[in-house]
């Protein structure tokens, strides 16, 4: 066998390429104000549902997605400090909606709604600092 | 402190998720777990209170529940002590700035 035989490039089958389309502050204000507003729905139909030593996480994003909803609608600008807080909250309580006393289908659907609001209001305060 | 309306404006978010929780699941036979009342922007700790107590300290506007420790003692006293969490009140400008905030609310 030849030294060129043993040379061997290390290279990947295909380069993966991702790339976001931008979206306008106010599609982003809307989504973002859309998906607090579920959030809040789907978390206030399991609260009164859970056992009271589950309910911190499930009522603090529900709180919160509340907050985020009321004070997009009525404002919907300077709302940094609002998203980073909301952000941060619903992030810090994901883990908490993984409960094994949380595990039926409303729980479920709440913790989906959760999460796509994380991303939203993370959207929206992205879209905020560096609008397109 | 840097900026006291920034931690002041914090702390009433912070307020404001806590009334929210209060409302939805509170109970008087459990403690209500909730988030942590301080400035930090980056704290998400959380607290167990009881609603009684939770009660009586919103009723003081000047006074928010922080967790142990993390009260600043540049804008605020320990007004009570307990296991689980603090009330701390508003003084000096920090004082000023949430008196301001709730002129702001009440008339708009």
């Amino acid at each position: 066998m030849g030294a060129m035989d043993s040379v061997r490039i290390p290279f990947p089958d295909h380069v993966g390429l991702e790339w976001t389309e931008p979206v306008s502050l106010d599609a982003a204000l809307q989504d973002a104000l859309r998906a607090a507003q579920e959030c809040a729905a789907a978390c206030l139909e399991v609260v009164p549902v859970v056992p009271q030593g589950a309910r911190g996480p499930i009522a603090t994003v529900f709180a919160v997605s509340c907050l985020a909803a009321e004070r997009l609608e009525e404002d919907g600008h300077d709302t940094a400090a609002m998203l980073t807080l909301c952000v941060r909250l619903i992030e810090s309580n994901l883990g908490g909606l993984d409960d094994g006393r949380l595990t039926y289908g409303a729980a479920a659907a709440a913790r989906g709604c959760a999460d796509r609001c994380r991303r939203a209001l993370a959207a929206l305060y992205l879209c905020e600092e560096d609008p397109v | 402190m840097n900026d006291v309306r920034a931690v002041v404006r914090n702390e009433l978010l912070f307020r404001e998720v806590n009334e929210r929780i209060f409302q939805v699941a509170s109970s008087e036979t459990e403690g209500l777990e909730v988030p942590c009342e301080c400035g930090d922007e980056s704290c998400i700790s959380s607290l167990t209170i009881s609603v009684g107590d939770y009660r009586r300290i919103r009723a003081e506007a000047s006074r928010f529940i922080v967790c142990n420790e993390h009260e600043q003692a540049e804008i605020e006293r320990v007004v009570e002590r307990t296991p689980e969490y603090l009330v701390v009140e508003k003084t000096g400008r920090a004082r000023e700035v949430l008196d301001d905030w709730k002129i702001d609310r009440t008339a708009t």
